[in-house]
């Protein structure tokens, strides 16, 4: 028997990524589920770029990275795609009948870099 | 490192310092409809230039007339007016007489493919500069996002041509409307895209507000190339062109 161990891709044929971090902004600031934020960025994402963004640009929310008291979530897409994905953002107005305000805190390489500059350093 | 700015139309601390600290806003402009304004009663201090807006009427002309009255009144260094109209006669009317220093909801005056080339010649030549503004977008229903998008393409082609001055605002009315100018730049971006500019083709339009302020005679400040700015240690001069 022998057992099938999945080869990694070497670096170079992997695809790059950008981490896109996000700050949202609710009325009487409540805070938002993660699935919700989810739910509304691939619905919108769906209406603005259609299923070939989606689908070329590898977009990925990272449940891991969500930072409920800071109201900060990470997303990763393509290098390519990343000023598609704040013009989606710009265009979420509400989740659950509840005035959102979305901006972009900044765009890193990596996850450890993404803390270090801005989720560590950011106020509550 | 860069300076955005933004246009909006409310006053509130709570909005102008967010625009302030987190969304790095060097210059703010705030909308204001003539008919509310009173020079007594509003204060300005916050803003770098102030816009009368006046919107398509049977009687636009005479306030237009009235709101340069009513702006040489008031003590501040950039100022102008701003004509938000959906009809092309009028918009062109006023461009033609030179009546305004900047026109809003281009994209939505047009006819579907019937873009005029003649106006934005105009504006070209009469200093006037074309405002995107995002609110309306927002606003609009699915089939006239497209109508929008589609002429406001078109619209930036002929501009990029005749080189007129291109922005585009927020125009928010609370601070849920707020957008972080650096995202708004992408608003362009989406379309400068389709029409083969890369990211740092379109950085010209990044840099929209300094020409919009050169326009209004903040000559102190800026400087053709480098971008020297008053009160500050650290003079900005990787900004280039």
């Amino acid at each position: 028997m022998f057992l099938k161990v999945r080869k990694m891709l070497k670096p170079t044929l992997r695809d790059k990524r950008r981490y896109v971090i996000i700050k949202y902004l609710c009325e009487r600031d409540e805070k938002l589920d993660i699935e919700d934020l989810i739910s509304t960025l691939w619905k919108k994402s769906y209406e603005y770029g259609g299923y070939s963004f989606i689908a070329n640009s590898n977009l990925n929310i990272l449940k891991d990275l969500y930072f409920k008291d800071k109201n900060i979530f990470v997303v990763n897409v393509k290098p390519e795609y990343v000023e598609d994905l704040r013009f989606i953002l710009m265009n979420i107005t509400s989740i659950r009948d509840k005035r959102v305000l979305m901006y972009v805190i900044g765009v890193s390489g990596t996850i450890k870099s993404a803390r270090r500059k801005y989720i560590e350093g950011s106020e509550d | 490192m860069r300076w955005y700015g933004d246009i909006i139309r409310f006053f509130d601390d709570k909005g102008k310092e967010l625009l302030r600290r987190n969304f790095s806003v060097k210059y703010l402009g705030l909308a204001v409809d003539y008919k509310n304004f009173n020079d007594k009663e509003f204060d300005v201090s916050g803003f770098d230039f102030l816009m009368l807006y006046v919107e398509e009427d049977s009687n636009h002309l005479s306030k237009i007339k009235k709101s340069k009255k009513l702006l040489d009144k008031i003590s501040i260094d950039a100022k102008g007016i701003v004509l938000f109209s959906q009809k092309y006669e009028v918009l062109r009317n006023a461009v033609d007489k030179h009546l305004v220093d900047a026109i809003v909801d281009l994209p939505l005056s047009f006819e579907m493919f019937n873009i005029d080339e003649v106006l934005i010649k105009k504006a070209a030549e009469n200093n006037v500069s074309l405002i995107f503004n995002f609110k309306t977008f927002t606003s609009l229903s699915r089939q006239l996002k497209v109508k929008y998008l589609r002429n406001m393409r078109k619209i930036l082609q002929i501009a990029c041509k005749k080189d007129v001055k291109v922005l585009v605002g927020s125009f928010a009315e609370n601070f849920y409307e707020l957008r972080k100018p650096r995202d708004l730049s992408s608003f362009l971006y989406v379309t400068y895209r389709n029409l083969g500019f890369s990211l740092k083709g379109s950085s010209n339009n990044y840099y929209w507000f300094y020409d919009f302020l050169k326009k209004m005679n903040m000559k102190e400040r800026i400087y053709p190339g480098y971008y020297v700015f008053k009160g500050e240690e650290n003079a900005q001069t990787d900004i280039k062109r």
